[in-house]
C-alpha cells in the first residue's frame, strides 16, 4: 500500500538533530572521539562554571570570552587525560585556574615590557543594577586592585576561597599544592588583603565593621 | 546594622554583583567558535604522527641538554619572595615561613624560627637552623643531597618527611621521622646514625659538646631578622622624631584601659557606614581622642581620625600606638600608615625611615612588599642615585614580579652610581639607605 503523501506544508523544511549526552561517561567518551555536538554539549553545561571561575580570579576582564574559550580548547585537548568523567567539572574548574594563572603571569610580563602604555589599574566594571550599583563597583574594582597587588599564589587561593566558597581542600586539589600548603597561603593571603584593605578608603569601613 | 559592613558581607556582595554581570553574558559567538574549532581539529592519524615527531624532537633536545648543558642549581623562595642564599630568614611569632625549593622540596620554618639556606646546587642544599622548628618535606630523587644543619647535629637526607628542632640555649635537639629515613651526626655518638620512620630523638648536649662544634648559633645575625624573635633587635632605621626603637616588653594590646563602650560602639558603627567626620566628631565630644585605649580602639580612632580629615590627631594616635604597644601589629601598622601620610605629604625622607621602620619589624609582614616598593619610590624623590641603585635591586631580588618591579627594573639600569651628579636631596634627611 502506497501511503499517501504528506502535503509539504506539514512537514518542517528541514529538521535540526540535537544529540544529549545522558551522563558524564557518555559526553566525555564522545569528546574523546572528536564529536562536534559533544562540544557544542560541553561548553552548553559548563560556560557560565568556567566564566565564574575565571572572574572570581581575574575580576572584571575584557579578554574573559577568549579566556574561557581557552579553557574549553586546553579541555577539549587533554579529554583523554580524564580518568573519572564524573570529575569533570572539578577538572575543568582546574584548567579554568590554570588559565586565569597563565593570564596573570603573562600580563605581568607584559606590564613588564609595556609599562609606558598599559596600567594597573582594573578594566571598566559591567553595570550592575540596584540602588547599591555604584558603591558595589566601586568596592569590585577595589578589591582587585588590592589583589594585583598580592602574590599570584595567594591571590588565587583567596578568591577562589573567599570569594567563589570553594572547599580548601578543593582549592589544593585544584592548583596542585598540599592541603598544609593551601591553608598556610590562605591564613597569609587573608591576612595581606586585610592589611592592604584597611589603608583603602573604599575598603578600610568593610574590614572594620563587625567581627570577623 | 554593624554586621552589614563586615569582610563576609562584602565578599557577599562581590559574589552576587559578579554574578549578575556573568548572567547578562551573551556566550553564543563563543559557542560557535568553539564548536567550530572541535569540528575542524586535525585527525587522529595526523595528530598521532604530530605527537610521536613531537615527543622524537623533545627527547633530542633533553638529551642535548644534558650532553650540554650545565646542571641547574634549584632555585626557593621564601615567603613567595625570591630566596637568597646565606640570608637568615625568622619566621613571625605566630605562622610560619614557607621555603619551596624548585625541586618541589618545601621546608616550613614554624612559629619564631631562624634559618638560612646556605649552599645550593642542582641536587639539594644546606640548610642552618639556627633556632626554633623546621618540618621539612624533601623530595626524593636518586642524586637527592639535603642537609639541615641544627645546632651541632647534621641531618643528611635523600627524600623523606621530617620535623626537627634546635634550642640553643637549652641545647636541645629532637628529631621525628613521619617518613623515610635520614642519617644524623652529632657530638653524641661516634659516626653516622641511621633514624627511620616513626623513631623520634630527643637528647640535650652539654656545653662543652657545643662549645666544640661551633653552633651556628653564634654567627652574626643580619639586620633584616624579625623584631619578635631577633635577641639582638635593630634599632628602626633612622626613626623619626617621636618612635623609639621597640623594646622587649610592653603592655598587653588587651589590657588597656576601655573608653566609654557606648560612644566607642556607636563611632565603631559610624566608621562602619563611611561616616568618619561624625565618628571624629564623637570621638573629640566624648573625649575618647585623648583616653587611653587599647591598641585596636587606638588604631580605629586614628583611621576616624585618618579618613575624616584630620591628619594631626591621625598622627598623634600612630604615635601614641607606637610608644604604648611597640611590639603589636598595629604599631608596626602605624608605621606604615604614617610613611604614607608623609609621602603623601611630600615629606619623602621621612615617609622612608617610616617604611622602613615597619620592614624592620615587619620582614615578611604582609605590608612589606608596598612598604619596599615605596621605600624605593621616596629615594627616587631624593635623587640620591646609589641609595636608589641598591633599594632597585633589593627590590628586584626580593620580589621579582611585585608591584614596584618595573619602576625598580627603570631604576637599577638608569640609576647608575659611576654617573651620579644628583640633584640634592629633596628632604635634608632622604640620603639615608633603606638598608
Amino acid at each position: 500500500m502506497r501511503l499517501p503523501r504528506l502535503a509539504p506544508a506539514a512537514v518542517a523544511p528541514f529538521a535540526v538533530a540535537r544529540v544529549t549526552f545522558v551522563s558524564n561517561a557518555a559526553l566525555v567518551a564522545a569528546l574523546g572521539s572528536g564529536s562536534a555536538e559533544a562540544a557544542g554539549e560541553l561548553y552548553d553545561r559548563h560556560a557560565r562554571l568556567v566564566d565564574r571561575t575565571l572572574a572570581r580570579v581575574l575580576g572584571p576582564d575584557s579578554e574573559l570570552e577568549d579566556l574561557r574559550q581557552d579553557v574549553f580548547i586546553q579541555a577539549l585537548a587533554s579529554i583523554g587525560s580524564l580518568r573519572e568523567p564524573d570529575a569533570l567539572e572539578g577538572w575543568l574548574k582546574g584548567i579554568a585556574v590554570f588559565v586565569a594563572r597563565r593570564a596573570i603571569d603573562k600580563r605581568a610580563r607584559r606590564r613588564r615590557w609595556m609599562s609606558w602604555f598599559s596600567s594597573d589599574e582594573p578594566p571598566e566594571v559591567p553595570d550592575v543594577e540596584g540602588e547599591t550599583r555604584d558603591e558595589s563597583r566601586a568596592a569590585l574594582r577595589a578589591v582587585y586592585a588590592v589583589l594585583t597587588r598580592m602574590p599570584t599564589d595567594e591571590r588565587i587561593v583567596f578568591a577562589l576561597r573567599q570569594l567563589d566558597g570553594w572547599e580548601l581542600s578543593e582549592v589544593a586539589e585544584q592548583t596542585g599544592m598540599s592541603l598544609a600548603t593551601t591553608k598556610r597561603r590562605f591564613t597569609r593571603a587573608v591576612e595581606r588583603f586585610e592589611a592592604l584593605a584597611r589603608l583603602d578608603p573604599t575598603l578600610s569601613s568593610w574590614m572594620n565593621g563587625g567581627a570577623r | 546594622m554593624k554586621d552589614d559592613r563586615t569582610p563576609a558581607a562584602l565578599y557577599d556582595r562581590i559574589r552576587e554583583g559578579q554574578d549578575a554581570a556573568l548572567g547578562a553574558a551573551d556566550r553564543a559567538p563563543g559557542r560557535e567558535r568553539f564548536v567550530r574549532h572541535s569540528a575542524v581539529r586535525r585527525s587522529p592519524t595526523r595528530a598521532r604522527a604530530r605527537t610521536l615527531g613531537l615527543l622524537a624532537a623533545a627527547a633530542l633536545v633533553a638529551v642535548l641538554a644534558l650532553v650540554l648543558l650545565p646542571a641547574r642549581s634549584l632555585q626557593f623562595e621564601v615567603d613567595g619572595a625570591r630566596g637568597r642564599a646565606s640570608v637568615w630568614m625568622a619566621a613571625p611569632a605566630t605562622g610560619t615561613s614557607e621555603l619551596r625549593f624548585s625541586d618541589g622540596t618545601e621546608l616550613d620554618l614554624r612559629e619564631e624560627g631562624r634559618a638560612r639556606v646556605e649552599d645550593v646546587d642542582a641536587r639539594g642544599a644546606r640548610v642552618v637552623l639556627e633556632r626554633g622548628t623546621v618540618d621539612a618535606r624533601v623530595v626524593h630523587r636518586p642524586d637527592t643531597r639535603w642537609l639541615v644543619q641544627a645546632g651541632p647535629f647534621d641531618v643528611r637526607v635523600t627524600g623523606t618527611h621530617f620535623v626537627t628542632s634546635w634550642d640553643p640555649g637549652e641545647g636541645h635537639f629532637v628529631l621525628v621521622l613521619e617518613e623515610g629515613s635520614v642519617e644524623v651526626t652529632g657530638p653524641t655518638w661516634q659516626g653516622e646514625r641511621s633514624v627511620r620512620a616513626g623513631e623520634r630523638i630527643d637528647l640535650r648536649v652539654s656545653t662543652q659538646a657545643r662549645a666544640a662544634v661551633a653552633p651556628a648559633s653564634d654567627v652574626a645575625l643580619a639586620p633584616r631578622a624579625s623584631a619578635s624573635v631577633a635577641p639582638r633587635t635593630p634599632e628602626p632605621l633612622d626613626a623619626p622624631t617621636g618612635t623609639s626603637p621597640v623594646p622587649r616588653t610592653s603592655p598587653s594590646a588587651s589590657a588597656a584601659i576601655a573608653p566609654d563602650g557606648g560612644n566607642l560602639e556607636r563611632i565603631r558603627e559610624l566608621a562602619a557606614k563611611n561616616a568618619h567626620r561624625e565618628a571624629y566628631d564623637l570621638a573629640v565630644s566624648s573625649g575618647l581622642l585623648d583616653a587611653e585605649a587599647d591598641a585596636a580602639t587606638t588604631a580605629l580612632l586614628a583611621d576616624v581620625s585618618r579618613l575624616s580629615g584630620h591628619a594631626s590627631s591621625a598622627r598623634k594616635l600612630l604615635e601614641r600606638l607606637r610608644s604604648r604597644f611597640p611590639a603589636s601589629r598595629q604599631a608596626s601598622e602605624a608605621a606604615f600608615v604614617l610613611g604614607r601620610m608623609d609621602f603623601d605629604a611630600g615629606q619623602t625622607g621621612r615617609a622612608q625611615r617610616w617604611f622602613s621602620t615597619y620592614l624592620a619589624e615587619r620582614p615578611n609582614g604582609p605590608l612589606a612588599v608596598e612598604a619596599r616598593g615605596r621605600v624605593l619610590e621616596c629615594l627616587l624623590r631624593s635623587g640620591d642615585r646609589d641609595a636608589i641603585a641598591k633599594a632597585a635591586d633589593l627590590y628586584l631580588e626580593q620580589y621579582p614580579s611585585g608591584p614596584h618591579a618595573e619602576v625598580a627594573r627603570r631604576a637599577s639600569s638608569s640609576a647608575s652610581p659611576s654617573s651620579s651628579s644628583s640633584s640634592p636631596s629633596a628632604s635634608p634627611s632622604s640620603s639615608s639607605s633603606p638598608e
